[in-house]
């Protein structure tokens, strides 16, 4: 194992590679170790996390510096890391690597994990290693090495090496790379289709409809390939499907009223739409024209959302007056109701079909609850000021992205399906709603 | 074997943004034919009905009056029916226009069961109208859920001023 995580090290990224933001192609550190987190678990578990001061000897310490708070932003993403500082141990560091350090200090003080930087000169701002090791057995479980980096490509290095932490100690990490779509005012009354990823890297703009239309609701194809949303006009909705690069297409269906489209995992889009005068849940054709109904009570039915299998679906409908939260097969079948009074609406189904987050209105403000469809217990996920709404899971189940006026403007918040305390997501001036998360990149 | 994966990479970004240009030029909504992109067409729409507003002067104005909603309700008042009434007789006046009608809702609610909602409010409307005699072919419903709020606040009046229906001469 520790042969491998030499390797690693050895292993130099090309500054090409980085430049593209390419993830693609890390070894995965998924070596047998005894220290492992179960996300899909209760989330009571904390891990204690050293990060040791950095190691600059040729005199970079400002990169260095940077690099240790761009990877201590990234960390805080991570509910089951507790970061302690260095100055709580009395340990010694002599240096980057197992064989300079005296674990024993950081074993007593019950640190599982230590974060070491080492600096040397080379070309731009030099060359760096990184390497986080288990206390207990004091083994490596991620070593990276980057030579010759550049100012820009910090935020990637920091990014890759947590994505190999997390993915270490959980089996999963995916989220430092995945994408979320959201929607972001334009000039005028517009608005756009924006993506980014949960750490505000890769803050990317769709759509550029400006005061023209309000782009709204995107949702992501389950390869990733595509987006798709409701572009409202001056005297119509339309469905938009972006489709990697270049303008959206946009489509004009038999109905000025084009509510919530939504992805399945075959590549089919379901949406509301009011073609009998009300709202009702419709699969488009390959045309992207309405087909079969799949949801079509006596009221609004709006907001699907699948599992990855693509059988089970949760949607919104007002049938008994006020909008609740309601699950049933998309071959067909009765549909179960999930919330049992109030106002509930946009659910966002876990991958694996287990959990349903949505939210319920509370005194004039929304929040994020989560439903066990196992034991049907609900539980509020989201609390304090303002109003939470939309919330999406990440694909491995864990994360639930949402907009949330807490700090006052709509702006992006990460928590867990346990409710850790919500992280903001940088996304630029403005504010910011309506999130989907993206699959994991291939 | 990490130089070879990069060149594939690059060589599938490049083919990407190819197949991006590719699209641009025939951007427009298939199901109208036209080949012309979604904004050239929304642009043409919205000139053609500021020239026939320009043309109706004073009627433009009066047909635009809104008309409000009580909380969670998509019922007319007594008022409402009144200005409604008065939109039909404009509208008989000058057969050669049509009216859309948009529906919008308070802040409370959340985006995509309000935009479902709006549609509700901007039916109503329409139902009365259609009422009166109006032709269903003249009058058309969009809905702008809570997106388009005239008072952002969170004020029991701010949230009243939300609830209505707008109205625009169309051609």
């Amino acid at each position: 194992m520790t042969m491998r995580a030499k390797k690693r090290i050895i292993g130099v990224f090309g500054a090409i590679a980085l430049l593209l933001g390419i993830f693609a192609g890390t070894a995965r550190a998924q070596q047998q170790t005894s220290l492992a987190v179960d996300i899909q678990g209760p989330g009571q578990a904390k891990m204690n996390l050293v990060m040791a001061r950095p190691f600059a000897g040729g005199g970079q310490l400002s990169p260095a510096d940077k690099l240790q708070d761009l990877i201590n932003k990234d960390l805080q993403f991570l509910p089951f890391l507790q970061l302690v500082p260095p100055s709580n141990i009395p340990g010694q560091i002599g240096g980057p690597t197992a064989d300079q350090i005296d674990f024993k200090p950081f074993s007593m003080g019950k640190i599982d994990v230590l974060v070491t930087a080492q600096w040397t000169p080379g070309g731009n701002l030099g060359n760096v290693e990184l390497r986080a090791f288990e206390v207990y057995t004091q083994k490596v479980l991620v070593g990276k090495g980057y030579d010759s980096v550049t100012d820009a490509q910090l935020p990637d290095i920091a990014d890759r090496f947590c994505m190999e932490l997390m993915m270490a100690l959980t089996g999963q990490g995916g989220f430092f790379n995945s994408q979320i779509a959201f929607v972001k005012p334009s000039s005028g009354k517009g608005s756009d289709i924006w993506t980014v990823r949960p750490t505000g890297r890769g803050l990317t703009r769709v759509t550029s409809y400006n005061d023209l239309g309000m782009a709204v609701s995107p949702g992501w194809s389950y390869d990733g390939r595509r987006i798709c949303f409701t572009l409202i006009g001056s005297r119509s909705h339309y469905l938009g499907v972006w489709s990697g690069g270049g303008k959206p297409q946009v489509y004009t269906l038999p109905t000025t009223n084009v509510v919530s489209p939504r992805f399945l995992p075959d590549g089919q889009v379901a949406v509301s739409l009011a073609l009998h005068g009300k709202a009702d849940i419709y699969l488009l054709n390959s045309a992207y024209q309405p087909g079969r109904a799949i949801a079509s009570g006596p009221g609004i039915d709006v907001s699907p959302t699948f599992d990855a299998s693509g059988r089970l679906m949760a949607y919104v409908s007002d049938e008994t007056g006020s909008p609740n939260i309601y699950l049933k097969d998309v071959a067909g079948g009765s549909s179960r109701r999930l919330t049992s009074s109030g106002y509930n609406t946009n659910p966002s189904m876990s991958p694996d079909g287990k959990l349903v987050a949505f939210t319920k209105q509370l005194g004039g403000a929304q929040k994020v609850f989560v439903h066990d469809l196992t034991t049907g217990q609900e539980t509020q996920v989201t609390s304090g000021g303002g109003s939470d709404e939309n919330p999406s899971f990440s694909p491995d189940g864990y994360f639930i992205v949402f907009s949330s006026t807490r700090s006052g403007q709509k702006k992006l918040y990460v928590t867990t399906r346990q409710g850790t305390t919500p992280v903001m997501i940088p996304t630029g001036d403005g504010a910011a709603q309506m999130p989907f998360w993206g699959p994991l990149p291939k | 074997m990490m130089r070879s994966r990069i060149v594939i990479l690059a060589m599938l970004v490049l083919m990407l943004s190819l197949a991006g240009f590719g699209c641009a030029k025939k951007a427009g909504g298939p199901g109208d034919g036209s080949g012309t992109s979604w904004e050239d067409q929304e642009r043409a729409r919205l000139e053609q009905e500021r020239a026939l507003r320009e043309k109706m002067g004073q009627a433009a104005n009066e047909l635009a009056q809104m008309v409000h909603f009580a909380f969670d309700s998509s019922n007319l008042t007594a008022e409402s029916r009144q200005i409604l009434t008065r939109k039909a007789e404009i509208m008989r006046q000058y057969p050669q226009i049509k009216l859309i009608i948009e529906g919008n809702c308070d802040q409370r609610g959340t985006a995509e069961y309000n935009l479902a909602l709006g549609e509700r409010r901007a039916q109503a409307s329409a139902q009365y109208l259609s009422n009166l005699g109006i032709a269903a072919d003249r009058l058309s419903t969009v809905s702008y859920g809570k997106e388009r709020p005239l008072d952002p606040g969170h004020s029991e009046a701010a949230y009243a001023k939300n609830r209505r229906d707008e109205f625009r001469a169309t051609y």
